[in-house]
């Protein structure tokens, strides 16, 4: 099984008033590819600053990050842009679709962000379709279902064909059932597109979907379960 | 709930400046209109006091007040009623009485000299007076005061050289008064003990010059009074004058009314002889500067209008602004119980609050905006002046009060309108776009229509409203407020314009935008709305620094041109010449002249002519022409047309042409080239317009036109012009029904050397041409005791024009309000993009996280800028020009009326568009730097956990 993102030694601390908050000690975490890997834990525990790293969205203290044989912790800011504007897609816990356009074209403006050449529309239909939202890809962020939307996210994220996809809290503002429609659809991706999905959750109710499971606890890795 | 308050405020601390400038300048506008306007119509009214002493040599704030004693009366009732009445008169009529001066006297009886003198045995008309502070007031050039007492019977009187003169007294001769008995019944002795003189050349006690003492003979006032008043046997009749002084610069403007209404009343009541008081002398001053008064008051205030206007919708949209970002507390506090009156206790609380402290910082903030004000001198230019006498009074608080109202009102009532939403309605409300009540009912658009109509009418009626203008009507407030209509309805119909300008461009390129402008193009289009408010903004301001300062700068360009054109050059004079008028006076009256005789001919006038070349001699004078001007009549010799009065104005071309201060622009060609035509023939005349277009001349016509005094002269037409230096090519007059009569005013141009050559050399004018003050002049003519029958002076014409109230008021409040619409552009501009970015702080997160570049976020925003910070700044200078070239000329109809002479010209200065975008440039660069620093701070990561809450 190729690992798709490894972790050495990051470490990752924030300036508080009292002195460093330590949030990350000493990660060494494997990503298999095209598997669903899911870092769990108590809100705290460091999963979000974690996926931020592993995603190039944040720079660890020290440690190196290496995504497809490049550190990319050590890469400056615009080859990172490069590397998640083309291999990465995100879905966040606050759904983040942009406001000011429809679902549609929220797909489609990852495409073009992405720089993606050939069909755009076709591809972005064919995303929406794959989350079970090609009927209502006209309407506007606000109009639709917390589930839809999230759903729309991660159409977004797909779009341009990432090799990663980082999901930050996917379902926790979403209820049981929209949850595991959404953790339905990740398997989805994992095992018909091949994707690679790290994702992070408290929800003990959705481990069985992932292949792999890392548990975070106060900034360390407790423990590691595997499928 | 208090601390609740203080809580939300320290959270919104940006949002409580802005809203507190918006309060501060506010308040400082409503209380420096009252001190404004009692301070400069202080200073008006003085003016007009002093103008008219100096124009009129006499000195007019004083009432007079007469009463009369029958003789053998004692403790005459009108007398006694009117002392009274003089001792409250001044608090009566409300004067600051300064001096009470008080005249007596006996009428005039027949007296002769106990001397009997060979040259002097007839009797003389004269009478005995008393002036109160007579000793005070008055030198003795001969002679000396007079004693207190009586001495043997006899009073003793001084007089004036006049009265000593003309009839032909001594000093110490005593004279008898045949038809006067004193107390005692004997004869009215007086001794003339000495000749006096004003002591000072400008007193104004001397209401009467003591020449005009023809006949008094002044004792002691006290004597007097002892003897032919307070006494038990009155033997004389009296007349008896107060002349109540009063300090004319304490008057109240306010008061004036009243002052005119008191007078009125009680000159009305005591208006016969022996109980009358007069106020004629300063009443036509009181209603002139009322006249006046109200045409700079209705002006000052609806040039303002516009900007209470744009500060309460200023406080009114960042009040809606915070209450948007607070719905969730609001909500949170309805949730846990909190009623809708609780809630708008809050807002209200804190609205008390934030205007209390406007009110202390505006009002001082007002106090010094009223000097800036009163030093105004031109748009955006100030000088230093002798600041205004500035008393806040009563008003001010009311202004204060009512502004502190109406700002309370305005911030709390977007409270009022959505303290019925519940938390449920917000988040549906938040990502929906609303259309403002404005947009929903087209208001805009019908205000445009109204604005567009005003303009039309105002046009239609141009020439109703200089009739108003010239027979001192009140200004049509419409006529001011047309134009903020315009500007204001302008904007939010170009508003409209704004997001289909904004599609086409998307349209046009929609599919090779980059995504970055794409999603820029999306977001103005989509979400739109929430800037229209800054664009009004900045609309307004650049249209209105646009429109004020070309109606600043055009009313003063305008009134100087038509100065300049009115005098034709930087001074014009004309010296007093001599001339042998007396002595052929005395010929006729000596009978030595018979008219009807040939052969004794009257002497001819001849005039002696100074030596106008001193004039150059001047330093600064730069040159010189001879202009001489009379009143003939043209006949035209063909058809038996009336016959012309009209104005000869003959000149020497050369001197003329060196001289002359006038506009090329009025004439086809330039000036010299009609000098040169005139030039080619000593008979040639070039005429006015009106003479070829009214009359039918033309060029090659030769007539006849004859001087008052009947010489003839034929000349041939070279030339017509429509505009000459100082000639009026129509009067205007308004007639008793108050309809503006227009009436044509004629010029015939004539060589100076042939006129003369006709008439002789008779008095002509002098135009001088300056290359720097016109300073020098006055200190020759003082040096050399050179007299004038007329001096024009065009610098100090106009420097009067920037000084006169509605000039420097309408200098000052369009300057300041310009100042406050860009102060308010500017924390708008700010606050709003801060806001904006603050709230999409997010947005720009996830556009990162999906790979776009900073330069990326940068473009997109400024995509936006230019898309409504540009357009907003096209829109507005568009309706700035628009504005100030179809209303500044009806507009300025206000400020000269009767003088424009000269065509209009809409005058932009360069220069102040300079400023206006400099500035309004700089505050979006500004802006823009903080937006920068503002993004290049935004961690990706931690825009995710700002967007979760």
């Amino acid at each position: 099984m190729g690992m798709i993102i490894q972790t050495k030694n990051v470490v990752q601390s924030f300036p508080v008033p009292a002195g460093e908050f330590i949030a990350l000690k000493d990660i060494n975490i494997d990503v298999p590819e095209k598997k669903l890997t899911i870092l769990r834990g108590r809100s705290g525990s460091g999963k979000t600053t974690l996926m931020n790293i592993l995603g190039g969205l944040d720079y660890p203290k020290s440690g190196e990050v290496i995504f497809e044989n490049e550190n990319i912790a050590a890469l400056p800011e615009n080859r990172r842009e490069r590397i998640r504007k083309e291999k990465i897609g995100f879905v966040f816990q606050s759904v983040a679709l942009i406001p000011m356009m429809n679902a549609y074209e929220n797909v489609e403006f990852a495409l073009r962000l992405a720089g993606c050449k050939g069909n755009k529309k076709e591809r972005a239909m064919k995303c929406l379709e794959m989350v079970g939202l090609a009927k209502r890809m006209k309407h506007m962020p606000h109009e639709l279902s917390g589930g839809e939307q999230q759903r729309v996210a991660i159409a977004r994220a797909i779009a341009h064909r990432p090799e990663v996809i980082f999901a930050d809290e996917p379902t926790a503002e979403l209820d049981t059932n929209t949850g595991i429609q959404v953790v339905r659809i990740f398997r989805n991706l994992v095992e018909n597109e091949g994707v690679t999905i790290v994702m992070t959750t408290h929800d003990t109710g959705l481990m069985e979907a992932a292949e792999c499971i890392y548990e975070l606890e106060d900034g360390r890795i407790a423990q590691k379960l595997e499928k | 709930m208090f601390r609740f308050m203080m809580q939300k405020i320290i959270h919104k601390k940006w949002m409580v400046v802005c809203l507190l400038i918006g309060n501060v300048l506010l308040m400082a506008i409503a209380c420096s209109n009252p001190m404004y306007k009692s301070a400069s119509l202080q200073r008006m009214l003085t003016k007009q006091f002093s103008d008219y002493i100096v124009s009129e040599g006499k000195y007019p704030a004083y009432v007079l007040a007469e009463s009369y004693i029958s003789r053998g009366e004692t403790g005459a009732d009108s007398y006694v009623e009117m002392t009274g009445l003089v001792e409250n008169l001044s608090d009566t009529i409300g004067f600051d009485q300064t001096d009470c001066v008080r005249y007596m006297s006996t009428p005039k009886g027949s007296a002769i000299s106990v001397l009997q003198r060979e040259d002097n045995k007839r009797s003389h008309s004269i009478k005995v007076a008393a002036l109160s502070g007579l000793d005070e007031h008055a030198s003795i050039i001969a002679g000396r005061m007079y004693n207190g007492e009586t001495v043997d019977g006899i009073y003793e009187a001084v007089v004036s050289q006049n009265m000593l003169i003309s009839n032909n007294y001594i000093l110490d001769e005593v004279v008898e008064f045949k038809d006067k008995n004193d107390a005692s019944g004997n004869p009215l002795k007086v001794k003339i003990v000495g000749v006096f003189k004003n002591s000072e050349q400008k007193d104004e006690y001397w209401i009467k010059d003591p020449s005009m003492y023809e006949s008094e003979c002044f004792i002691s006032f006290d004597l007097f009074e002892k003897s032919f008043v307070n006494t038990d046997n009155p033997s004389l009749e009296i007349d008896a004058l107060w002349y109540l002084f009063f300090d004319y610069s304490r008057i109240i403007p306010s008061h004036v009314e009243d002052i005119i209404k008191k007078t009125e009343e009680i000159s009305g009541r005591y208006n016969m002889r022996g109980a009358r008081v007069v106020g004629e002398q300063y009443l036509p001053i009181l209603k002139d500067f009322r006249l006046s008064e109200q045409k700079s008051l209705t002006t000052l205030l609806v040039l303002q209008v516009p900007v209470f206007v744009l500060l309460c919708a200023f406080i009114f949209m960042i009040s809606r602004q915070m209450l948007e970002l607070e719905q969730n507390e609001i909500a949170l506090l309805k949730s846990r119980g909190a009623g809708k009156k609780q809630i708008i206790a809050i807002y209200l609380l804190q609205s008390v609050i934030l205007t209390g402290i406007s009110v202390v910082i505006g009002v001082p903030l007002g106090i010094f905006m009223c000097t800036v004000l009163g030093s105004a001198n031109g748009f955006l230019e100030f000088v230093h002046r002798s600041s205004l006498r500035i008393l806040p009074d009563v008003s001010v608080f009311l202004y204060c009060l009512l502004a502190a109202c109406i700002s309370t009102a305005v911030m709390v009532l977007p409270v009022m309108l959505d303290s019925n939403v519940s938390i449920v309605n917000i988040k549906h409300r938040k990502n929906k776009r609303r259309k403002s009540l404005w947009q929903k009912v087209y208001l805009d658009v019908i205000l445009f229509a109204v604005s567009l109509y005003g303009l039309y009418s105002l046009n239609e009626r141009k020439d109703v409203i200089m009739a108003d203008m010239l027979s001192g009507k009140q200004i049509d407030p419409m006529l001011c407020l047309c134009a903020s209509l315009f500007i204001i309805s302008g904007g939010l119909v170009a508003l409209r314009i704004q997001p289909l300008i904004v599609r086409i461009v998307y349209a046009a390129g929609v599919k090779f935008w980059r995504p970055a402008m794409f999603a820029s193009f999306l977001h103005i289009i989509r979400n739109g709305v929430k800037q229209k408010f800054m664009m009004v903004f900045l609309i307004l301001t650049v249209a209105l620094g646009i429109y004020n300062a070309t109606f600043a700068r055009t009313i003063l360009s305008n009134a100087g041109d038509s100065i300049d054109y009115a005098n034709g050059a930087d001074v014009v004079l004309q010296e007093v010449w001599e001339d042998n008028s007396a002595y052929i006076e005395w010929m006729k009256r000596s009978g030595n002249v018979d008219e009807k005789s040939e052969n004794s001919a009257v002497p001819e006038l001849v005039y002696i002519e100074p030596d106008s070349t001193r004039f150059l001699n001047i330093e600064g004078v730069e040159s010189i022409a001879r202009v001489y001007k009379e009143q003939i009549n043209v006949k035209k010799a063909s058809r038996d047309a009336e016959d012309i009065q009209t104005e000869l104005m003959a000149i020497n071309t050369k001197e003329f042409g060196e001289t002359v201060k006038f506009k090329e622009s009025l004439l086809p060609e330039h000036i010299n080239t009609y000098l040169n035509v005139l030039s080619t023939r000593s008979d040639a005349v070039i005429l006015s317009m009106n003479f070829h277009t009214k009359q039918g001349y033309n060029v090659g016509d030769s007539f006849k036109y004859t001087t008052e005094d009947g010489m003839e002269a034929s000349v041939i037409v070279y030339g017509f012009v429509e505009y000459w230096p100082s000639y009026l090519p129509e009067v205007y007059m308004v007639n008793e029904d108050g309809v503006l009569d227009k009436k044509d005013n004629y010029l015939v141009l004539a060589n100076l050397a042939s006129v003369q050559e006709l008439m002789g050399v008779r008095p002509y004018q002098l135009w001088l041409k300056m290359s720097g003050s016109s300073k020098a002049v006055y200190a020759f003519a003082e040096e050399s005791g050179t007299k004038f029958t007329m001096f024009k002076d065009s610098e100090a014409e106009k420097v009067s024009v920037r000084n006169d109230t509605l000039f420097q008021g309408t200098n000052g409040i369009l300057t300041m309000s310009f100042i406050v619409v860009l102060i308010l552009c500017s924390v708008g501009f700010l606050i709003y993009w801060i806001l904006s970015i603050r709230q999409r702080e997010l947005l720009f997160g996830v556009f990162r996280a999906m790979g776009m570049k900073k330069s990326g976020i940068i473009q997109m925003l400024i995509n936006e800028q230019i898309f409504s910070s540009g357009i907003s700044v096209a829109i507005g200078a568009a309706l700035g020009m628009a504005a100030s070239a179809w209303f500044v000329p009806i507009v300025q109809i206000c400020y000269s009326a009767a003088e424009q002479v000269v065509p209009l010209v809409v005058v932009r200065k360069q220069i102040d568009m300079i400023r206006l975008f400099g500035v309004v440039g700089a505050v979006i660069c500004i802006c823009m730097v903080i937006l920068g620093l503002l993004i290049s701070k935004i961690k990706i990561s931690q825009s995710f956990k700002l967007g979760e809450d």
